[in-house]
């Protein structure tokens, strides 16, 4: 493209001014509805579409109920994911940055969330006639913050140290009454009364589900269960779906950059790449105006089997 | 009666009424007649695209009058839970293939960027529908999805105004506002097309104009 | 709960090259709607009906 050609103006003539020939929109129409419809008949028959069950707090306490001890030990420590996570659940990280902007801190504590009070605490609260878990109860809530942190600590680390992170064969510690927050907590997972103390614990109408969620993405059972089926960020995880359905695939440019470095091993992928992202829609849609990019059609001649006459 | 030749200044539905009649060329909204240049089945996918969006549309209404819950219990709620599912991959498989055609076309000569830009932006406006169509499953895919999806939400600070962990407000946004302003933009696309034409080929001449 | 069985309610297979990773699903959409494309581009479109064509006379639409 020479200079010159770049400086003048668009010259398309309007399309009223050519010859033209009868052609039936409607029936087009109808046409195209009919045979999509048919499409989406056959399709939804033949292959259906996948439902696989929900996790349940029962199913995560059956499954991998190490798990579910360590993550209440992690959410006491103040070490778990949704602890440590900063805006919008706390203040315990300044959370990712875009370039120098802190995005994250910027949005702010909207959801506030006390990991340990509000996800392990408050629902074991809720039970009674359990004395040991009563008396372990008031221990801690009577100690200090500082004592609280100590002691979940090094059960956290303890668990990690033991033989299949099994809590029977957890070596002897000063772990103030964490051992028996924990187990209880996983006696209520089992119970399947978790979930709900999570979401309408103070509600009658439940339609909220941040605190369970982040419980349980706080665990490790969800995670494996979902790089299971190739679901995992660093797996192209955001074009897949489970089973053998097709997923995504228009995510494909999405979830390319969390597969490459840099952004693979850094702490603030999640907001580059949504600026990467940004920037690439804002180019896509303003493509008529990019020099270069609004002038490939035209060489890549395509149009010519389009345009045969 | 119902028009004057009052002078459209002083009257505000003879103004409108004026300026709607010029949005489209006089007899271009439904014309039975096309360019003569349009002669390939490349110019079928956006029909095809809105075809798959009134199916998709359908079967959400079926589903959404039925309740959330629906297609987990019954079988006939999960065919219909399937026919959204293959309208919306139907949906986006023409979507992209007519956004292929338009680029390859160059559709946005002639005055035509805000036909090109209004696709654009309902393409990246269905993405976040279906998203929040995926986060309305109630299954694992949602909560698998939601606790993923929050990372890259929360990074760029609109967590606490578009929680995906909220069912209740991911699932309205989905069945209201979401599916409301692609309805808008499809309209207005529509409409353009309507008003300025099909794109003509490269370095076309008009008959008795010359370059 | 009603099972989601069906043809594709198996494992899914993936391929690799590189670090690409693709559903073998996913493939497959992707190359059909390539094909598809392509057949469009390629394909004649129906009518032969050069005598309908009249050339235009409307010259007052201009917008």
């Amino acid at each position: 493209m020479s200079g010159r050609r770049k400086a003048r103006a668009d010259q398309t003539p309007d399309s009223h001014l050519f010859p033209t020939r009868h052609y039936d929109l409607v029936k087009e129409m109808v046409a195209a509805t009919v045979v999509v419809g048919l499409l989406t008949v056959v399709l939804a028959a033949l292959f259906s579409s996948p439902d696989r069950k929900a996790l349940t707090m029962a199913n995560w306490a059956e499954a991998a109920p190490a798990d579910v001890v360590a993550t209440a030990a992690a959410e006491l420590a103040g070490t778990s994911t949704s602890a440590a996570y900063g805006a919008p659940y706390n203040k315990n990280d300044p959370g990712q940055k875009l370039g120098p902007l802190p995005l994250q801190r910027a949005g702010g504590v909207g959801l506030k969330l006390d990991s340990a009070a509000d996800l392990v605490i408050a629902p074991l609260s809720t039970r009674t006639g359990d004395a040991p878990l009563t008396a372990a109860l008031a221990t801690w809530k009577g100690a200090s913050e500082t004592q609280q942190t100590t002691w979940a600590g090094s059960y956290s680390d303890a668990l990690a140290a033991a033989p299949d992170g099994d809590p029977a064969k957890v070596a002897t510690g000063d772990y103030g009454p964490v051992p028996v927050l924990s187990s209880s907590f996983l006696t209520l997972a089992a119970s399947g009364s978790l979930e709900g103390l999570l979401t309408s614990g103070t509600t009658f109408y439940a339609s909220d589900q941040t605190r369970p969620l982040l419980l349980l993405a706080d665990g490790a059972y969800l995670e494996d269960q979902a790089r299971a089926d190739h679901l995992g960020g660093d797996q192209w995880g955001m074009m897949n779906e489970t089973g053998n359905y097709p997923g995504q695939p228009w995510m494909w440019l999405y979830t390319f950059w969390y597969q490459v470095k840099p952004f693979s091993t850094s702490g603030n992928a999640d907001a580059l790449v949504w600026g990467v992202m940004a920037v690439l829609t804002v180019a896509f849609i303003f493509i008529p105006f990019i020099p270069g990019v609004r002038s490939l059609p035209r060489h890549l001649r395509v149009h010519r089997l389009i345009w045969r006459q | 009666m119902t028009t004057s030749k009052a002078p459209s200044g002083s009257n505000w539905t003879a103004a409108t009424r004026e300026r709607l009649s010029h949005v489209v060329p006089p007899g271009q909204l439904l014309p039975d007649r096309q360019p003569a240049y349009m002669r390939s089945w490349i110019y079928v996918f956006g029909v095809a695209c809105l075809a798959a969006l009134f199916y998709v549309i359908a079967s959400g209404v079926v589903l959404a009058v039925m309740g959330a819950a629906w297609w987990h219990s019954s079988s006939v709620g999960h065919f219909v839970n399937s026919t959204h599912l293959w309208s919306v991959e139907l949906f986006f498989m023409f979507m992209v293939m007519h956004l292929w055609a338009k680029f390859f076309m160059a559709a946005w000569r002639g005055r035509r960027a805000l036909t090109w830009i209004t696709g654009g932006v309902a393409f990246i406006g269905s993405i976040g529908t279906a998203f929040t169509g995926y986060l309305s499953q109630s299954n694992f895919d949602s909560q698998w999805i939601s606790t993923q999806a929050k990372d890259g939400v929360n990074s760029v600070g609109v967590g606490p105004e578009f929680n995906v962990l909220n069912t209740g407000q991911m699932l309205l946004l989905h069945i209201s506002v979401l599916p409301l302003l692609i309805g808008l933009l499809v309209g207005l696309h529509i409409i353009l097309v309507r008003r300025h034409g099909v794109v003509p080929p490269f370095d076309a001449v008009a008959p008795g104009e010359s370059r | 709960m009603i099972s989601a069985g069906g043809l594709l309610s198996g494992h899914a297979h993936f391929l690799h090259w590189g670090v690409v990773q693709i559903s073998l699903a996913n493939l497959i959409v992707i190359l059909v709607m390539v094909a598809v494309f392509v057949l469009a581009l390629v394909l004649p479109f129906p009518g032969n009906h050069d005598a309908e064509v009249t050339p235009s006379g409307d010259t007052d639409d201009h917008v």
